[in-house]
C-alpha cells in the first residue's frame, strides 16, 4: 500500500520535474503510436467501409479473419515482425529491427484490425435505406460512401479510439521489436516493465499514471471530435 | 516422496550388486596420495579444457579433477608442472600430469572425497516444508541449473518451490516486501546491505561463475584474447564499437558498471529518479546502448546488432545451443568473478514467510551433495561446468 501512495505522490513530482529523459520517453510513446494509428486509420477505415457496403465472394471469411485479428495477441504480432526484420529474416536488409520504425510496423498491424472491424460494425449500423436513397438522389457510389461514413462518425471515432488504446498500452510487441533501448526505443510501457524489474515500484506506478493521464487526454481530444458530430 | 524412495531402493540395490564399494570410499579419502606417477605429460593447447583432455585420456569427461589433482601434486616436487587453482581456468603452455587410469580413479575419489558420503548422511527431514517462494536471478533459471537440482530438494524436504526469476534488484525487493521466502542472487554489496538493513538473515556463499565479454567474430575493436578487461572496454569505447548494456539494475548490470569504473574513460553519472543516492554509471557516446532487459534478450539484441556485451558464462553457453554468433573475446580476469549468495528473508520482519523452508533450502543448497550436483551441472552438455561450487562446507571438504 505504501508503494502505491508513494507512487502517486511521486507521479506528480516526476511529471513536473521536467526531466528530459522522461519527456523523451513520453514523446516517443506518443509519436510511435500516433504514426501507427495514422497508418491503420488510412488503411482500416476504407477496408471496414468496403466490407460493410459491398458484397463479394469470401467476404464472410474476411470478416472472420478481421475479427480474429482484433483479438490477436500483440506479442505474437511482435514475434512475427521480429522474425521478418531479424538479420536472418526476409526483411533483415532494411535494418529496421530495434528502431522506432519496427515498433510502428508492429503497432500498425496490431491496431489495423481494430480500426477496420469497428468501422465495419459502425457502417453496418447505418440505416441500409440511406444508401439507396442517396443513390436515387443521384449521388455517385463514392459520394454515397463518404456520406454514410459521416453518418457513422461516432462509431468510426470509437474505432480510432480503440485502435489507439490498444497500442499506447501495448508492451510485449514493442519490447520485442524495439528492444527498449534507452533514448532510442524506450517507451512508457517498456519503461514500466524495466522499473518493476529493478524493484523501483514507486517509479513504475508513477510512469503508469503518466500513461493513464496521456491516454485520458488523447481520448478527451477524440471525444471532442465526436461531440461535434452530435451538433 | 515416492521418487525419493525409489532412489533409495536403487542405491541399496546398487550397493548389493557392487559389493558395497561406497563403504570403502572414505578410506580413499583419508589416505590422500602424497605423490603420483605421470603416465603421460600433456602441454595445454588453445581451446583445450580439462574435461576435454580427460575425455581423450580416460574416455570420461568427469575424470578431469584427477588431472588437476595429479598436476598439483607433481607441482609440489617439480615446478615445471602447472599449479591449477581453478579447474575451469587452464592456460596455453601449461604442463599437465596425466596419471594412469587406476591412479586417476584414486585421485578422483580423493578430489571428490567429500561428496562420496554414505546415504545415512542425507536422511530426509521428517516434516515437509511445503510451499517455498524462491526469488532469484534470471541466470540460475535460464541456465537450467534450478530445473536440474530443485527436484532433489523437493523430494527430500517435501517442498514445492516456486521460482521467481527476475533481476537481482527485483529479487531483493521481493525479499524486502516479504513476497519471497528465500533469495538466491549475485551482487555482494546489495546482499550485504539487504542483511544489514535487517531484511535477510543467514547469508551463505553458494557458488560462483564468471562473466565474459562477448562480441562478433569480426571483432572490430580488436580485443580478442585480452586478459585485462578494463583495457578491452577502453578499446571498445575508443573504436566506438556498439556495446549493449543490460541497464536493468541486475547483478550483471552492476558488475558491468564496476568494470567501466575500472577504466579511465569519462563516465556519465545518472541519478536514480526514485533514490537520489543511487547512481548509474555509463560511458558517453551513441555506441553504448542500454536496453533494460534480461540476459536472454540482451544476447538476442547484441547478436542481431553484432555488438559487444557482457554476459555470465552460464547463460551464454546455454544460448550457444540455440545458435548465437557471438563469441567469447575476453575472459579470465579476476574482476569478472561472479559469486552467488543465498539469503533467508527475516521471519521477524515478515512472520508469514516460510522460515523453516528457507532454512532447509539454505542447508540443502550448501550441502556437499547439492554442491556436487552444482559442480557437475553442464559438464555433459558443454564440456565444462557452468558454476563452481563454493559453499563453506564444500571448500572445507576439498582441503
Amino acid at each position: 500500500m505504501d508503494d502505491l501512495i508513494r507512487g502517486i505522490i511521486q507521479a506528480f513530482e516526476i511529471i513536473f520535474s521536467l526531466n528530459p529523459a522522461l519527456y523523451e520517453v513520453i514523446w516517443l510513446s506518443l509519436s510511435v503510436s500516433g504514426i501507427a494509428l495514422v497508418f491503420s486509420t488510412v488503411l482500416g477505415i476504407p477496408l471496414g467501409a468496403a466490407m460493410a457496403l459491398t458484397r463479394f465472394p469470401g467476404r464472410q471469411l474476411m470478416t472472420a479473419l478481421l475479427y480474429t485479428g482484433m483479438g490477436f495477441p500483440p506479442v505474437v504480432i511482435g514475434l512475427f515482425v521480429y522474425l521478418m526484420l531479424s538479420r536472418s529474416g526476409p526483411a533483415g536488409q532494411l535494418g529496421w529491427l530495434f528502431t522506432p520504425k519496427a515498433m510502428i510496423v508492429a503497432q500498425t498491424i496490431i491496431s489495423f484490425p481494430l480500426v477496420a472491424g469497428f468501422t465495419m460494425a459502425a457502417v453496418m449500423g447505418v440505416d441500409p435505406h440511406l444508401r439507396r436513397q442517396l443513390m436515387s438522389l443521384g449521388a455517385t457510389p463514392w459520394q454515397a460512401t463518404v456520406t454514410i461514413l459521416l453518418e457513422a462518425k461516432i462509431g468510426v471515432i470509437v474505432a480510432i479510439v480503440a485502435g489507439f488504446g490498444a497500442i499506447i498500452s501495448e508492451v510485449g510487441a514493442v519490447m520485442l521489436v524495439g528492444g527498449n533501448i534507452e533514448g532510442k526505443t524506450r517507451v512508457l510501457t517498456t519503461a514500466i516493465v524495466l522499473e518493476t524489474q529493478k524493484g523501483n515500484f514507486d517509479l513504475a506506478i508513477a510512469l503508469g499514471l503518466v500513461l493513464l493521464l496521456l491516454s485520458f487526454l488523447v481520448n478527451v481530444a477524440l471525444l471532442r471530435l465526436q461531440g461535434k458530430a452530435f451538433s | 516422496m515416492l521418487s525419493y524412495l525409489q532412489k533409495m531402493v536403487l542405491v541399496v540395490a546398487l550397493l548389493l550388486l557392487t559389493g558395497g564399494p561406497l563403504t570403502s570410499a572414505p578410506t580413499h579419502a583419508q589416505s590422500s596420495p602424497k605423490s603420483v606417477a605421470c603416465e603421460q605429460e600433456v602441454v595445454v593447447q588453445a581451446d583445450d579444457w580439462l574435461s576435454k583432455i580427460a575425455e581423450k585420456a580416460y574416455g570420461d569427461v568427469l575424470t578431469y579433477p584427477a588431472i588437476a589433482e595429479a598436476t598439483n601434486l607433481k607441482n609440489a616436487e617439480d615446478k615445471s608442472f602447472a599449479q591449477i587453482e581453478n579447474y575451469d581456468l587452464i592456460e596455453v603452455g601449461w604442463k599437465l600430469c596425466l596419471p594412469s587410469a587406476a591412479d586417476a580413479q584414486t585421485l578422483l575419489d580423493f578430489a571428490l572425497a567429500a561428496p562420496e558420503i554414505t546415504p545415512s548422511d542425507s536422511a530426509p527431514v521428517t516434516t515437509d516444508v511445503g510451499r517455498l517462494v524462491l526469488a532469484t536471478t534470471t541466470s540460475t533459471e535460464n541456465s537450467g541449473l534450478l530445473a536440474a537440482i530443485l527436484p532433489d530438494f523437493e523430494a527430500k524436504y517435501g517442498a514445492s518451490v516456486e521460482v521467481i526469476a527476475v533481476g537481482t534488484g527485483q529479487a531483493i525487493e521481493l525479499g524486502e516486501n516479504g513476497d519471497a521466502d528465500v533469495v538466491l542472487v549475485h551482487a555482494r554489496d546489495r546482499e550485504d546491505a539487504f542483511v544489514e538493513a535487517g531484511y535477510g538473515v543467514n547469508r551463505q556463499d553458494v557458488m560462483y561463475n564468471d562473466f565474459v565479454i562477448l562480441g562478433p567474430e569480426t571483432d572490430p575493436a580488436g580485443i580478442k584474447g585480452m586478459t585485462d578487461v578494463a583495457a578491452a572496454l577502453t578499446q571498445i569505447a575508443e573504436t566506438n564499437s556498439l556495446f549493449i548494456s543490460r541497464g536493468d539494475d541486475s547483478g550483471t548490470h552492476i558488475k558491468e558498471q564496476t568494470l567501466w569504473q575500472a577504466t579511465s574513460l569519462p563516465l556519465d553519472e545518472v541519478k536514480d529518479l526514485e533514490d537520489a543516492k543511487k547512481i548509474t554509471y555509463k560511458p558517453q557516446g551513441d555506441w553504448y546502448q542500454s536496453i533494460g532487459q534480461g540476459m536472454g534478450a540482451t544476447l538476442t539484441v547484441a547478436d542481431e546488432q553484432q555488438a559487444y556485451t557482457l554476459s555470465d558464462r552460464a547463460t551464454y553457453l546455454a544460448r550457444t545451443l540455440e545458435g548465437i554468433d557471438l563469441v567469447i573475446l575476453v575472459e579470465g580476469d579476476s574482476r569478472l568473478f561472479n559469486p552467488y549468495g543465498v539469503i533467508a528473508v527475516n521471519p521477524e520482519l515478515h512472520p508469514t514467510v516460510n522460515a523453516k523452508g528457507a532454512a532447509a533450502f539454505i542447508d540443502w543448497m550448501t550441502s556437499l551433495e547439492t554442491q556436487q550436483m552444482i559442480s557437475e551441472f553442464g559438464v555433459a552438455e558443454f564440456g565444462q561446468p557452468l558454476f563452481v561450487a563454493d559453499s563453506v562446507a564444500w571448500n572445507a571438504a576439498k582441503q
